[in-house]
Order: C-alpha cells, then structure tokens, then sequence
C-alpha cells in the first residue's frame, strides 16, 4: 500500500487539478508491477470509455490514442519491457518514481502516450496540462476521472493539473519533488523550464522543436497504378493535416529523389493528385489558414527560393528553385518540394532538428544503409507514408521505456 | 500639379477609370519590376511574369500580400532618396510594415488626400480637434500610422487643438475654451475609431458634458474590431459623437500605411468610395481569383501613386465586398464597397510551445 499523492493534501496556490477530481480519496491506494495485469486492464477499460465518448470516438487523434490502448498495443510494448528487462540481468528494472510531464500547448493526445509508458511503467505521474487545451482533451480527462473513481489506485498515483505559465513556483515545486522531468512542447519552453532548478536526482527528458518531411522516390510513384497513387495522396493527407500540419512529426517538404527529366513529371502529376484528394476527402479550409499560406509563399518568391502556383484549396504547393533544405514551418496545408538526384544530397544537411522523415518507395536496405550512414547527422525516426504520427516508445532519440525506469544494479 | 492630381476625385465613370488604371498599374509594375529586385522575384516566382512585364487587364495586375511590407523592406529607390519611412501600427512585439517614400511618392500622397477630403470638408482650412495627444507626432523621420495620419490630417485644419493630455485623459476645459470662438462654424474633428470612443465620448459620457457645435465633422479611422469587442455599432457610435459634440458629421475612413493614394470615405450611403487614382478588387482567399460585386472576399487595394516602393497593387487581409458603381443617386462616380473586419488569424495547433502561449 501506498500513501496517497501528498499534492492533494495541500495543493500549491494557484494550482487547479483536473483530475482526480469528482469523489474522495482513500487514505492510502495498493500499488500494481510494472506491466501488471491491473494496469493493463485500466488501459484497456479507459480506451472502452474513449471508444464510448461520442464527442471523443468522432475525433481521429483520440480514438487512435484508444486503439493503442488497447491490449493488443500494450502487449507489444510489454514485450520490448521484457526484453529490456533482459538486456539487464545484474539489475531490477524498477519506476523511475515520480514523473513530472509538461504537456504541450496543442496537441491534444500526443503527451498522453508519454503518460500511459509511465503509467505501465509503474510510475507516479504530475501531468501540467496548458490552459490553451481545447474541449477534447476536457472530454478525455473526463473519462481519466470516470476511470480512477472505480480504481483510486491510479488517483493515488496521477494527477492531471492546470496552472498558468506565469507561476513559475508551481514548476519549481514539482521539479523538486520529481524524479523525472519530461517536458514537450518546444524550444522556449524548454529554455524557460530549464531555468527552473530541478532536484538533483533527477533527470530530465525535453522534446525539443522539430522539423519533418518526406521522401518520395520519382521513378516509384511514376511507376504505380492509380489504385497506389491513390494510396499514396491519402496516407500523406494523414500525415499532414491532422494537428493543423503543426506536429512535430508533420512533414513540410517533400524531397523527390530521382533523376530530373522524370521528377518534372512526377510532381504535376502529384500537385493535381492530391488536389483530387483533398476534394474527395470535404477538406474544410478556413481563410486565415489560406492567407498564412499565400502570405509564407510570397515571401519565398521575394527571396527567390521557389515558384508558386497560387491555386489553393487546402495545400499550397512551392517548387523550390534550390535543393538547400530550409525548413519553412508554414503549416495549415504547405508543402515545400525539393528535388534531389539522390539521398546523400539530403543527407548532407540533416541536423538534429530534423525528426520524421516519411518513406515511400525505397527499398529496405537503401533506408537502411541511409540510416546507419546518416543518424548522427539528425533524423529519430523512418516511418513509411500514413504513419508520421504514429507515436512509438522510442522518440526523438530515446527509448522512453528506459527513461521511465531506474536500475537497480544487483550482484548477489 | 502631377496630373494625377488634377483628376476629379469622385467624378470618372468606373469603366473610364479602369481603362486609365491599368494603363497606369500596368506601366507601375514594370516600373518597380525593374527597380526592385524582390518584387522582380514575385513577379516572376508567382505570377509567372517577366520582362517586358506586360499586363492588360486589371485583374492580371500582380499583388502583393499585406504582410510582405512587415517580412520583407520593398523599394524602388536608393537610400538616399528615401525622405520618409512610414510604419504601421502594430502591438508591441509584432512586425510592422514599413514603407518608404521619396519627395515624389510623399507629394502624391500628400496632393492626393487634400483632393480628396477638399470634396468633403471644402477648401477653406477650419478649426481642428485631434483626439489625440501632440507627442504622437513628435519625430518627423519615422511616422507611425497614428502620426502619419495626424500629419496628413492637419493640412485641413487651422490652429489644431490637441484634446488629449500625454496620459491619454480628456483636456475638456481647454478644448471648451478652443471651441468657444467656434460654436457657429465648421470645426474639424479627427482620431483614430477607438481613440474616439474611449477619450474622448466616453469621458463625456461619464461625466455628462455636452458641446454645443453647429457643424461639426468626425473623420475617425483604424477599424471597428475594438468597438465590436464593446459591442458598440456604427450606428450608437454615430448617435452618441452627434449627442456629445452637438451637431456632427461622422465620416469613416479606411487607408492603410502600405499604400499611398488608397484614401476611402464613406458616401453619404454609408459606404466606403473610390477615389479617381485607386479602386477595388474582391478576391476569393482560397482561389485568389476575382469575385463577383456582392460576394464577400479578400479585399485588393489598387493605387497608382506609389511611386517609391511596390505597393500599387496590395492583397489586405480585410474581409469586404463591392457593393456598386457608379449609381445614378449618388452624385460620386466609382465603386463603392464595405469592409466586413479582418480575416481571423490561423491559430494552427501543434506541439509548439507551452509556455508560449498566451493565456
């Protein structure tokens, strides 16, 4: 057993806890292993609630973050834990303790992924939530309420808070109580965080600002049937657009690698492809976003970094003149096209910056051998179109799993 | 007298003013073509235009976005030809567009807003009020909008009388005492919307003092957004200017720093007109092409007497339609228009900052 979070006792001034919040808590709550079947069944009946949530089951980011809460997601992590247990056989592999999470201002579900590895990591989590997040994520804290009212283990050991930026005393206070801090959302904000100290023994995790695009092979996207291209245009219509095309992982260019007689082929065929697309799919465009495009584009003509085609409904198209990477962050429907001979040209300008890079039509070993030639320079992750957002447990650079855990070295 | 200067402001039929527009626009932007090498790049990045940069109708007039003016220093002539560096207001933090204007360019400027309130306010200088304080205008090299629209105002007047004090509070005694000569005659008062609103109606209002003018006129500028956030209409802040000054005209008056000659007053129906030098276009924010009169779009600007810098032809990001042309009723010939407020700001979502935001 376990003494319930001390927080709730005596919340700092200022401090507003989202959840738990709609019922009394016990004195003291049991604690469940790491990867225990109780944590495994809350995961599971938290995505049931999501599921039945009708403002949450209509929203794409949410019911991908239940689907991945199912067992069938979980069980798959569990699997890398053991084996990472077992990577490990002069230590126990225990919670890191207390995780300090510093949501991001926008994205909605993102950090809840990194909530739920420390969660089944056994953790006690304190999640800062912005007070710029939107009704859904109100919704979904209203079933992370539902959820730890029938287990007030998990209120013992997560709560979900609000406090404005401004109160720098409630950072500093969580810093010194928490082993762990894990902060998402970006360069300033990590600058700011770090200037609040952090106790001693504890480490801490920032995801920093990042940039992410794709690469298509021309002589593949030239070579499929409509059925693929089809395929093609709506994988990268969820890569892009769900977040506004501002999630770290969203990518902003796309890098036709291929020789250039056929290159100028491929991407017409492409801009009208993806216009059909977004026709297809209703996509509902507001002005300001068209006016943040148009706006963007005219400033990459004045520099002469690319031609325009003005014609957008959704996505703006800039044909970019050189092949320097630049890593405009328009977002709303951008795309910056670069064309490259082949991958060592982009290779050479990766910095860590760069995060996602989103694949199609190359073969395993040539991405592989770009990635074993390539990683130091930046890029974390390779992922096939359709999957930029995918959220994995190896992010940016780092196995999340290992840094929601402390080892324990034991020689007997 | 440039002979722009001599055209009739409200007297040339929309059809006759458009054929000399873009004869006009046409010759401006080859003219800035091959003057300013960042405009040469739009040209030739965007709307596929090259030399001899030829264009025959006015929708095929290149534009430039409002916002290029804040990214990007455009001009069209050296350093040292530069007299005049126009900024527009903006918060504390955010670009602001600057522009920059030699003799020539500031000369139209200046000729073409005197013809242009001449048709409203007469040709004989009057008393004047500015709903403002003198500071405003203190540096003479680098205007802001608020400055370069007092500057350019004050032509108008004789002895202004500056009815603010520097910390914003109403000077009412003072400008009683200004106004006392005056009660019987035109007197001219000029602020910005809000400013109007804020120090000088509701000051009176609070403290339920009236003045008693006979002919009053109110050209107020800088947009309704705040008032709306007051829910303050046209309409109440018309009555209630009239209530407190006696009587007054009130006139509406829509420019923008980033282009010269774009002076809009309302017609006596209440719309916002084209002078003889500039006119209008509507064009759909997603297609950008050229909307029919009545359909509601982005609103593009059309000048010929930017001269110094490329802003003959400017996207805003105001929201507005054509209402008419040339109506038989109304004794000003061109179009006419509305402005239906700002398009809303992208608030794109994203793993961006969290402490960045604003609360």
């Amino acid at each position: 057993m376990r003494k319930v979070f001390k927080f709730l006792e005596e919340p700092p001034d200022g401090l507003q806890v989202i959840a738990p919040t709609t019922f009394e808590l016990p004195e003291e709550a049991s604690v469940y292993a790491p990867f225990g079947p109780e944590r495994i069944e809350a995961l599971n009946k938290l995505s049931r609630a999501i599921l039945t949530t009708p403002s949450l089951r209509g929203d794409d980011a949410s019911t991908a973050f239940a689907f991945w809460l199912r067992p069938g997601y979980v069980g798959e992590v569990h699997r890398h834990y053991d084996a990472m247990c077992e990577r490990y056989p002069d230590a126990v592999v225990q919670p890191a303790g207390l995780v300090f999470h510093i949501a991001p201002g926008n994205v909605d579900t993102m950090f809840l992924y990194s909530w739920a590895l420390s969660f089944l990591c056994g953790n006690q989590n304190a999640i800062r939530i912005s007070r710029r997040s939107g009704g859904l994520l109100a919704d979904l804290l209203g079933c992370m309420n539902t959820l730890m009212e029938q287990h007030p283990w998990i209120a013992a050991e997560n709560i979900f808070c609000q406090y404005p930026r401004e109160a720098a005393d409630i950072t500093q206070f969580f810093s010194e109580q928490c082993d762990l801090r894990v902060v998402w959302g970006g360069n300033e904000t990590i600058r700011r965080i770090r200037n609040i100290s952090l106790n001693p023994h504890a480490s801490e995790r920032c995801f920093s600002s990042k940039y992410s695009l794709a690469i298509l092979k021309v002589e593949a996207f030239l070579a499929a049937d409509a059925g693929e291209r089809q395929q093609v245009f709506e994988k990268l219509y969820n890569d892009i657009y769900p977040f506004d095309q501002m999630a770290c992982s969203s990518p902003h260019a796309i890098c036709w690698v291929g020789n250039e007689a056929e290159r100028t082929k491929a991407i017409p065929l492409f801009q009208d492809g993806f216009r059909t697309v977004l026709e297809a799919k209703g996509h509902q465009d507001s002005a300001g976003a068209a006016v943040k495009r148009y706006s963007h584009a005219f400033e990459m003509a004045a520099e002469n970094r690319g031609r325009v085609a003005l014609e957008n409904a959704g996505c703006l198209h800039v044909d970019c003149t050189r092949n320097e990477l630049v890593r405009d962050l328009c977002g709303g429907g951008f795309l910056s096209h670069y064309a490259m001979g082949d991958l060592t040209e982009l290779a050479g300008q990766l910095s860590p910056r760069d995060q996602t890079i989103v694949h199609y039509g190359f073969k395993p070993a040539e991405l592989k051998a770009f990635a074993q030639s390539e990683l130091h320079r930046g890029i974390d992750r390779m992922v096939p179109l359709g999957a930029s957002l995918n959220f994995h447990h190896i992010w940016d650079g780092f196995d999340l799993l290992r840094d929601f855990s402390r080892l324990l070295h034991l020689s007997s | 007298m440039h002979p722009y200067l001599q055209l009739e402001p409200y007297g040339i039929d929309a059809a006759q003013k458009r054929s000399f527009l873009v004869e006009e626009l046409a010759a401006l932007t080859k003219h800035h073509a091959e003057k300013c090498s960042l405009y040469a790049n739009v040209l030739g990045n965007v709307f596929d235009l090259d030399a001899p940069y030829k264009v025959d109708r006015l929708e095929d007039v290149p534009f430039l976005p409002v916002s290029l003016f804040k990214s990007h220093e455009l001009r069209s002539i050296t350093q040292e030809d530069t007299i005049k560096v126009l900024t527009s207001s903006g918060t504390t933090g955010a670009a602001v567009s600057r522009v920059f204007l030699d003799r020539e360019t500031a000369l139209l400027q200046a000729g073409a807003l005197i013809r242009i309130m001449q048709e409203f306010l007469g040709k004989k200088r009057v008393p004047m009020v500015v709903v403002d304080h003198p500071n405003v205008i203190k540096d003479r090299q680098s205007f802001s909008a608020r400055g370069a629209g007092i500057m350019g105002m004050l032509q108008f007047g004789r002895k202004p009388f500056y009815a603010l004090r520097d910390d914003m509070s109403l000077d009412l005694e003072g400008l009683r005492e200004y106004l006392a000569p005056h009660q019987d005659q035109r007197v001219l008062f000029f602020g910005f919307t809000f400013m109007v609103w804020k120090h000088l109606v509701q000051p009176m209002l609070e403290s339920g003092d009236q003045i008693a003018l006979k002919d009053a006129v109110l050209v107020h500028s800088g947009g309704w957004k705040k008032l709306e956030s007051m829910r303050v209409s046209k309409e109440e802040f018309n009555t209630t200017v009239s209530n407190c000054l006696g009587s007054c005209r009130v006139l509406n008056f829509y420019g923008m720093v980033e282009q010269v000659g774009s002076v809009f007053l309302e017609n006596p129906k209440g719309y916002l007109h084209t002078p003889a030098f500039s006119d209008v276009l509507i064009r759909d924010p997603h297609t950008l092409e050229v909307l029919p009169d009545g359909e509601v779009g982005l609103i593009q600007v059309l000048s010929i007497l930017p001269r110094s810098y490329p802003g003959h032809s400017i996207l805003t990001e105001d929201r507005g339609r054509v209402i008419s042309r040339d109506d038989a009723d109304l004794e000003m010939r061109g179009t006419y228009f509305e402005i239906l407020g700002r398009v809303p700001r992208a608030e794109l979502r994203g793993c961006s900052d969290t402490y960045a935001e604003s609360i």
